[in-house]
């Protein structure tokens, strides 16, 4: 597993390709704290809701970034497809990792808060971050060409259930309330944001539910992810045109 | 000979299509079998399922040892940002061997394969195939699956590589591939299997084989539909091309009746040659002036 996440890292970083997600990352948290001073959890609920976005980007540029040419020959080297599509995942999954350190370390290095941080607060800064992140990288592994071949409309469509999970608050106030239940199947993007934006209000117990929460779901989009690539034919995921 | 897979019953559907249908086939270790047919019979599916890449929807794959050691080589193999030496390296390191180990081996097939370590993006058609080959070749594969070998190399480097295949059959490697080059089945193969529209039309050994000399067939004047008719006849092989002249691959023993019935048929024949290197050793196209080289 560490030998494919490490080639898999090598492919990835010499394809150039990471550059306009990376740019999008750095570029949005430094603009968020282009200014001081900031308030500590009201602007990690905006920077993960970027890393979102930003990671499920990433995701869908890395899962994407070679077409699928080399996919059958790792899944014969690795000997079990499980084992490709698992170290594909947690080679992702480490960069929006990675990702998250910055966009909850650059403001308390560049000393952009209004006030010290805590441990608490950095930990829980830094949990919600890998949570959306992990959210993002998810739902992306749904949108490659080996699940969608149109990426012009896979791109669309995660941006729609992007914009809805980003709005599940909002939209639940809005839909009627016998379909309402439809807000707990949506990715828990905006419960996450939430729990940032009121954190003061919220019991530890409730703040714990709410981000183990994501994770179970990121967890239980990985178990459905596995379970249906590792039944497709790995020769179908090389894309056929381009 | 010791079988090393087969596949029972196999049909293979993508949608309502069904691409092999009913296909028995086994291979036995040190055996080399080449698998033929036109574009869109089925061969690069049948690899895919040999190599353990695609699924069987009816029917089973067996492996006689398990897990069977399966180096595949497909068709195409892109131009990475890595060393060759850098690259086999990662893919003996995902395959579980240890550094040493994989200094060695790769650093043997450098040898064999007398490959220089330079960036692929720098390599030529015929080097990017010696790391295809060589990346299926790290753990000494029991089972060879090959796709098109030989697909878009210029003379020099074919005759190098099927001398390389050569060395690895020697080695016991039982070796299985989809061609469309004569060279390379006269050369390398015991046996040939033909596919035709997604089922095994003939499955024999080479030497008992005679009908294997082809033709090769120039005309014009043939409406599309008569072109899809001639398909049907049994001697049929490949089209070279459905344009004007039409060109195309038969059986040798088939070839009179085919020429009749493009000529019935309202068409003129321009050209009719044999296939060059399509010859097995038991027929000599030289004692057939009434064929050979023969124009109207």
């Amino acid at each position: 597993m560490i030998s494919m996440i490490r080639y898999l890292l090598a492919s990835y970083t010499r394809s150039y390709r990471y550059f306009a997600p990376l740019a999008f990352i750095i570029i949005s948290v430094m603009l968020i704290y282009s200014y001081r001073p900031n308030p500590i959890m009201s602007s990690y609920a905006v920077t993960s809701a970027l890393l979102f976005i930003g990671s499920a980007w990433l995701g869908l540029n890395f899962f994407n970034h070679d077409q699928g040419r080399q996919s059958m020959l790792l899944i014969i080297h690795s000997g079990k497809p499980i084992r490709y599509y698992s170290a594909q995942y947690f080679t992702a999954a480490l960069l929006s990792m990675i990702f998250s350190l910055f966009a909850v370390l650059f403001p308390v290095l560049f000393g952009m808060f209004d006030k010290p941080i805590s441990l608490l607060e950095f930990a829980l800064g830094y949990l919600g971050h890998v949570a959306l992140a992990l959210l993002g990288i998810s739902l992306s592994v749904f949108f490659q060409f080996g699940f969608i071949e149109n990426q012009g409309r896979a791109a669309g469509l995660l941006i729609i259930i992007m914009v809805i999970s980003l709005a599940g608050q909002t939209l639940q106030q809005k839909i009627p309330s016998n379909i309402g239940f439809i807000i707990y199947v949506l990715p828990p993007v905006s419960t996450t944001i939430d729990l940032f934006m009121h954190i003061e209000d919220r019991s530890a117990i409730s703040t714990f539910v709410t981000i183990l929460y994501s994770y179970l779901y990121s967890f239980i989009l990985l178990a459905i992810y596995l379970w249906t690539v590792c039944r497709k034919d790995a020769a179908a995921l090389i894309r056929k045109v381009g | 000979m010791q079988e090393l897979l087969g596949l029972n019953g196999v049909h293979k559907r993508f949608g309502k299509s069904v691409v092999l249908h009913n296909i028995d086939w086994s291979i036995a270790r040190g055996e080399c079998v080449a698998i033929t047919g036109s574009n869109g019979a089925g061969k690069s599916t049948l690899l895919h399922m040999i190599a353990g890449l695609a699924y069987p929807s009816e029917g089973s794959r067996i492996e006689a040892v398990s897990p069977l050691r399966v180096g595949y080589v497909p068709e195409r193999f892109p131009a990475l940002r890595f060393r060759p030496t850098e690259y086999l390296g990662y893919m003996a390191r995902i395959q579980g061997m240890d550094k040493q180990e994989a200094r060695k081996r790769i650093q043997a097939m450098l040898n064999l394969f007398q490959l220089q370590d330079i960036m692929m993006t720098l390599c030529s058609k015929g080097m990017l195939q010696k790391v295809n080959i060589m990346q299926a070749l790290l753990r000494q594969p029991e089972l060879l699956v090959l796709d098109e070998p030989l697909s878009g190399l210029d003379e020099s480097s074919q005759m190098e590589m099927i001398g390389i295949l050569r060395e690895v059959k020697r080695q016991g490697t039982a070796i299985t591939m989809s061609v469309h080059e004569p060279l390379l089945i006269t050369s390398l193969a015991d046996r040939e299997t033909r596919l035709r529209l997604g089922r095994i039309q003939r499955d024999g050994m080479l030497e008992n084989e005679p009908v294997l000399a082809r033709m090769k067939l120039e005309f014009i004047g043939v409406h599309p539909d008569t072109m899809t008719e001639l398909e049907n006849n049994r001697g049929f092989l490949y089209w070279i091309s459905r344009g004007t002249p039409a060109s195309m691959v038969v059986e040798r023993q088939a070839t009179d009746d085919i020429v009749l019935y493009i000529l019935q048929s309202g068409g003129s024949l321009i050209r009719l040659e044999p296939k060059d290197g399509e010859m097995t050793s038991a027929v000599d196209f030289s004692t057939g002036p009434e064929i050979a080289g023969g124009e109207t």
